[in-house]
């Protein structure tokens, strides 16, 4: 579910650490809906977080989370969001039921034994693991009950950093339905700080991307990889040998391989590249099929912005 | 509310502090210092004719036992409280704490209370239980007697556990902050091994205000609300052990556990960041 309604603005938000600058005049948006943060490590994303919660207090600039100061309201914005960290903490003296039930009464959400094994079973946590001890757990069961944590009370907004961290492939895909689904049902919005960017991109509809403490770009999908420009090509054209080895010599072509009956063009000028390309077949006498722009993703992108900064 | 809340993360605080072994070793310890300060029967047996005489004597014995108990004390509540205050921030239950909506005030509470209550309780019960080994026979008079020990070990534990607490929030590790808060709590604690009518005696300039060190203040606080005479030959009647009374050194360890606590409570309230 997917909207452009603004529930989280940082605005010019400065955060230092002693000479280190985590978060350098950051502005950034958080829109109902499911929210990708991007960014290399170091880039400020657990700070941007952090912030959000009031754990800590911004040195410059103003952070606003549901009309609430980040800093001096945050007691009223933690009543509205939930949490999962990378580093996962717990009474490990508890069971993961009883840490859930402290959890609830001090979100003041719901204690009922029948809710909370319903929520445990909505992420999949065995249902034998749940009167044991969480000294025992696994990484992964960790991070299931984490999750667990994060969606007690039906929170407005869940922040995740680095969710699918500890899961494998099969269990990272149901984690990703899961987000979905409770954003299409329940209308909970999402921020997710992750590094499998192409999981991000099946599930969000808004993406931040940072780095060294700075907004780099932020919107939807359609609107992150248009503006990098694909310098990628794939060409169809029959024969293909004479039209491999005139293209070999073209000062522009970057990188060229032929994959089954098609060529894979990189160049370093796009136009030059079009206004060539004809010109070359026809001197190869051969006949063009197709030419393809590879679609760019936003691997290609975060890449692309990081360099360029 | 937040009454049932806190309680409730009392309750897993407490578990966590006092896991196993936690508990059992704190508890060998105490048990071994307190063995040594059992009254020989012989002694007893001496004065049984004089029941003002024995009151004294149990007294006496109520004041040693806490005092032999102040070793084992201060290295635990320094130890447990630096521990659960650095170890939860390094490994992020204190963040994951707070941010749920809980306030910092409560969790600085709850912290404070889940090492220093236990602590407190268990110098009342080895109290009343070393010292009723000897004086069964006065069950009530002991129970009586070894109350006096539970706020003069709630006072002194605080100021400890604030020294704890204090060095974690600045070290911020684990290790590190256990060790300091041990050896600056060590440091503290060592002058009450100096005995005062020596130091008088030998005519150290120290002598008249060791009676004024916290864990000093703390013991002479005890003595004083039992009754007990200090001490001090007569020749040193305007020493300040002798000169103030047990409610000056009770409002001492106010003021001790307060210029530690007050700032610290406002500074993990107000400004203290969690970016671990």
């Amino acid at each position: 579910m997917s909207s452009t309604e603004v529930i989280g603005e940082f605005k010019s938000v400065t955060k230092r650490f002693g000479a280190t600058t985590a978060l350098d005049g950051l502005s950034l948006e958080i829109h109902r809906g499911i929210n990708g943060l991007i960014g290399p490590n170091g880039a400020g994303k657990t700070t941007a977080i952090r912030l959000s919660l009031g754990l800590i207090k911004p040195n410059a600039g103003k952070a606003e989370l549901f009309g609430f100061d980040c800093w001096n309201n945050s007691y009223a914005i933690r009543r509205k969001v939930g949490v999962l960290y990378e580093k996962l903490a717990f009474y490990d003296h508890l069971s993961g039921l009883e840490q859930l039930k402290l959890m609830a009464k001090l979100k003041g959400a719901s204690e009922s034994l029948v809710e909370l094994k319903e929520l445990l079973k909505l992420v999949e946590l065995d249902e034998a693991a749940h009167d044991r001890r969480i000294g025992g757990y696994s990484a992964g069961m960790r991070q299931r009950l984490g999750l667990a944590q994060a969606l007690l009370g039906n929170p407005e907004l869940v922040f995740l950093d680095e969710p699918t961290s500890n899961l494998d492939p099969l269990n990272r895909a149901k984690i990703l339905e899961l987000i979905a689904f409770l954003n299409e049902e329940k209308n909970t919005s999402f921020l997710i700080s992750s590094h499998i960017l192409s999981e991000l991109e099946r599930v969000c509809d808004n993406f931040i991307l940072m780095n060294k403490g700075k907004l780099l770009r932020q919107g939807g999908l359609e609107q992150m990889t248009d503006k990098t420009a694909t310098t990628k090509f794939i060409v169809k054209v029959q024969p293909i040998g004479s039209v491999v080895a005139l293209l070999k010599d073209e000062p522009y072509v970057e990188d060229l391989s032929t994959v089954d009956d098609s060529l894979q063009v990189t160049v370093s000028d796009v136009g030059l590249f079009k206004q060539r390309l004809p010109l070359l077949i026809g001197q190869a006498g051969a006949s063009l099929d197709e030419v393809k722009m590879v679609k760019s993703d936003l691997e290609a992108v975060f890449k692309l912005a990081v360099e360029e900064a | 509310m937040s009454g049932r809340v806190g309680l409730a993360l009392l309750k897993a605080e407490i578990g966590k502090v006092w896991a196993r072994p936690i508990l059992e070793i704190t508890v060998a310890l105490m048990a071994v210092m307190a063995t040594f300060l059992v009254q020989p029967i012989t002694k007893i047996v001496s004065h049984s004719n004089f029941s003002v005489l024995i009151q004294s004597i149990m007294a006496e014995n109520v004041s040693s036992v806490v005092s032999s108990l102040m070793l084992p004390l201060v290295v635990m509540c320094a130890v447990l409280m630096s521990l659960s205050f650095a170890k939860d921030y390094e490994s992020g239950l204190m963040q994951s704490i707070l941010s749920a909506p809980v306030s910092r005030k409560m969790l600085f509470t709850v912290k404070f209370f889940a090492v220093v209550l236990p602590l407190a309780l268990l110098t009342w019960i080895f109290t009343t239980f070393f010292v009723g080994l000897t004086f069964y026979s006065s069950p009530w008079l002991v129970l009586q007697l070894s109350l006096f020990a539970l706020p003069v070990a709630f006072l002194f534990l605080m100021f400890c556990g604030s020294i704890g607490a204090l060095v974690a929030l600045v070290v911020k590790r684990t290790i590190p902050a256990v060790l300091t808060a041990f050896l600056v709590n060590f440091a503290l604690w060592f002058p009450t091994t100096i005995i005062t009518e020596v130091a008088f005696k030998e005519g150290a300039f120290y002598a008249n205000y060791l009676c004024l060190t916290p864990y000093n203040g703390a013991l002479v606080f005890l003595d004083k609300s039992l009754g007990i005479v200090p001490k001090i030959s007569s020749e040193f009647a305007d020493a300040l052990e002798i000169s103030l009374s047990a409610v000056d050194f009770g409002a001492l360890l106010i003021v001790y556990v307060s210029i530690l606590m007050v700032p610290l409570f406002v500074y993990f309230w107000r400004r203290f960041e969690i970016c671990e």
